[in-house]
């Protein structure tokens, strides 16, 4: 009885697999042994997030227009912390609405790929038959296809782009590896006993999938969602760096990389190093804080796992 | 006897069920009938690989569809069940048909709290509100004998004990008030003070409810004094079949026999040898042409491995397939003797020499 303790939580840790997880588990779990460094990248999402969502209400300067009174490609000075660009624009604001891309396209895309290809995922393994063979090759297929290349295609084709189109394709690419995850998932639950008896009770295919098979997969499910966020936040900056992402001025991290990059080397031959550390080190801090939850999410749940 | 009179719950007639495998069919249940009525019992009996945990989940309708062929007949109150649209037989289970599972370790969903396990079937099938549902559930564990059902309510299963789980098992298949439970197993995965426990458990709530069930066991020492009939399996067939006093009285076929021996006694002397039956079931891709257990049998002959016997019925109630059996039915064979009582039989404890 000495573990009563440690599953206290797992049900309401399962409620929502949104952005708030992150932090609402590690409310939960930090008084369990979780540790500090769980709690401090989860902050640094939550962070995040919240100048993301609250950047217009921020006393911020205009993220997509330059103040000419202010020094070109300047570094880090009290009127603008972070320094200012090539167009005389503040990069501390347009870091925090670069985020908002980021995290648009990272958990969107994720979302949308979870949704469009976990769900089939799990009808497919639990029913089985000639659907699921189906719905199986055809993720072979897709996964053959090399995804980066058609999502720049489609991109490059599909003008002018922004956030919502860049998050469909890339959460209709990512969909048929998250679809071999959960189904692979829920394969090996499909056939256990607790399942056979909850049908013998009468539970609907859907009521099984969502109260019996479910909960089992969440673990996995939690933390590949957070790891595919994290990936597709490198595959926008990627996108954003080849010019494909949102179109200027609006501000990503991809695309400030992008111009940065250009411009590192300046017109007087001095090094404007503060146009790509910020947006690079934002990007890496949330990306290292995503991977080190999902790794400390995956672990906290498989402590249950252990002791069945 | 007079169970013939009592309404008659359960037919099954001619059940056949083979599964396709890459070797060709797999006959695992060749032709079975019976009957059960209203608040009886009847106990499946037969070594591992019999076919009586496919039977029991044909009667059900819990095999896989697409790799199982069912024919024969399944009528539950007169409606045929036997291969019935999924969404036809959910009506059916856990209002009118339960199922208690072999392994309580598996059965029970290991992320659930219990009491969230037994709300659900009355929420979904008898749609009782949150509160209501939850009083029912409490009253259902204290029925199942499980102490502080508050706390337990909020347990995880893997907080439990074997036995415990088992109880919650059996609580969520009686939480719908079913008319008939089947019992597969239901003791083989606890130790033997528990198996008791829980056997008397089954037969108590049986009683209280009037509900009839299907208790499916390898173990006669379970069955000898809880049942009102038993099947005798072996290789998918039925090999005997009797109201339970009297295939103890007079059994007739040699595999029965074979199964009560290889029973522990407690008046065998210490460290005397478990007599075990020798060599091992018949392939079921290819059965052989005469009696399933003639290879095997002591008593067989050229016939038996030539000829297979048809189950006759020998005296009222007492059917057996056996060219030579080992009695007619209403002579009483002193050679063999009943198992007095329990799971304790089986397992290895308590059995007592019945003097014959």
């Amino acid at each position: 009885m000495s573990s009563v303790s440690l599953t206290e939580p797992t049900n309401e840790a399962f409620a929502d697999i949104k952005e708030e997880l992150a932090a609402e588990a590690a409310a939960d779990v930090t008084k369990k042994k979780l540790g500090v460094f769980f709690w401090i990248c989860a902050s640094w999402i939550v962070l995040v997030t919240a100048l993301a969502i609250t950047a217009n209400l921020l006393p911020l300067h205009d993220p997509t227009l330059g103040n000419y009174n202010w020094p070109q490609n300047g570094g880090p000075s009290w009127n603008n912390w972070l320094g200012t660009d090539d167009l005389y624009r503040d990069i501390l604001s347009r870091l925090i609405y670069g985020a908002r891309i980021s995290l648009i396209v990272g958990f969107g895309g994720a979302l949308l790929g979870l949704v469009i290809g976990g769900i089939p995922a799990m009808f497919s393994a639990y029913r089985r038959g000639r659907v699921d063979t189906i719905l199986n090759t055809g993720s072979y297929i897709f996964l053959a296809f090399p995804a980066l290349v058609a999502v720049i295609a489609i991109v490059s084709f599909w003008k002018p782009s922004n956030v919502w189109k860049i998050t469909l394709i890339i959460g209709v690419f990512g969909a048929p590896l998250i679809f071999r995850i959960v189904r692979a998932a829920t394969l090996s639950y499909a056939t256990r006993d607790f399942v056979l008896a909850a049908k013998a009770l009468g539970a609907s295919d859907s009521r099984i999938l969502a109260r019996e098979i479910l909960p089992n997969i969440m673990p996995t499910i939690i933390s590949f969602f957070l790891i595919a966020v994290a990936t597709i936040i490198v595959l926008e900056g990627t996108l954003a760096f080849l010019g494909l992402s949102v179109s200027p001025p609006t501000p990503s991290w991809g695309n400030m990389l992008n111009e940065g990059s250009q411009l590192l080397v300046g017109a007087k031959g001095q090094t404007n190093v503060w146009l790509v550390i910020f947006p690079a080190t934002a990007m890496f801090l949330l990306l290292f804080s995503l991977n080190v939850i999902a790794d400390k999410l995956r672990a906290y749940f498989d402590v249950t796992e252990i002791k069945l | 006897m007079s169970e013939r009179e009592r309404h008659i719950l359960l037919e099954v007639e001619d059940l056949h069920v083979s599964f396709a495998t890459s070797r060709g069919q797999l006959q695992a249940v060749q032709g079975v009938s019976f009957t059960l009525a209203q608040g009886k019992t009847l106990g499946i009996v037969g070594e591992s690989g019999s076919g009586k945990t496919v039977l029991s989940r044909a009667v059900m309708g819990l095999l896989p569809r697409a790799s199982t062929t069912q024919t024969g007949s399944v009528r539950y109150d007169t409606q045929e069940i036997l291969n019935a649209p999924n969404d036809e037989l959910r009506e059916l289970w856990s209002t009118h048909i339960a199922m208690v599972f072999q392994d309580p370790m598996t059965s029970l969903n290991p992320v659930q709290k219990v009491g969230k396990q037994i709300v659900e079937p009355l929420r979904v099938h008898l749609k009782l509100p949150k509160g209501e549902a939850k009083e029912t559930a409490l009253s259902l564990l204290m029925q199942v004998g499980i102490p502080s059902p508050v706390e337990r309510f909020d347990a995880y299963p893997f907080q439990l004990s074997g036995g415990m789980r088992q109880r919650v098992m059996i609580a969520i298949a009686l939480a719908c008030a079913p008319r008939l439970l089947m019992a597969d197993e239901p003791t083989t995965g606890l130790d033997v003070t528990v198996q008791a426990q829980i056997l008397d458990l089954l037969s108590k709530l049986q009683t209280d409810r009037d509900m009839a069930m299907i208790l499916v066991t390898h173990d006669l020492g379970v069955v000898a004094t809880r049942t009102d009939e038993i099947i005798v399996m072996y290789a998918g067939n039925v090999v005997e079949r009797a109201p339970t006093n009297v295939l103890f009285k007079s059994l007739a076929m040699p595999y029965t026999e074979a199964l009560l021996n290889s029973m522990p006694r407690i008046g065998n002397p210490s460290h005397s040898r478990l007599v075990a039956i020798e060599g091992r079931p018949p392939d079921l891709l290819n059965p052989p042409a005469g009696c399933p257990f003639s290879p095997r049998c002591p008593y067989a002959q050229d016939k038996c491995h030539k000829e297979k016997p048809p189950l006759v019925e020998a005296a009222p109630g007492h059917s057996y397939a056996c060219w030579y059996p080992l009695t007619t039915s209403g002579q009483s064979q002193p050679a063999t003797t009943a198992p007095t009582d329990t799971a304790g039989a089986g397992a290895g404890v308590g059995a007592e020499e019945a003097t014959a």
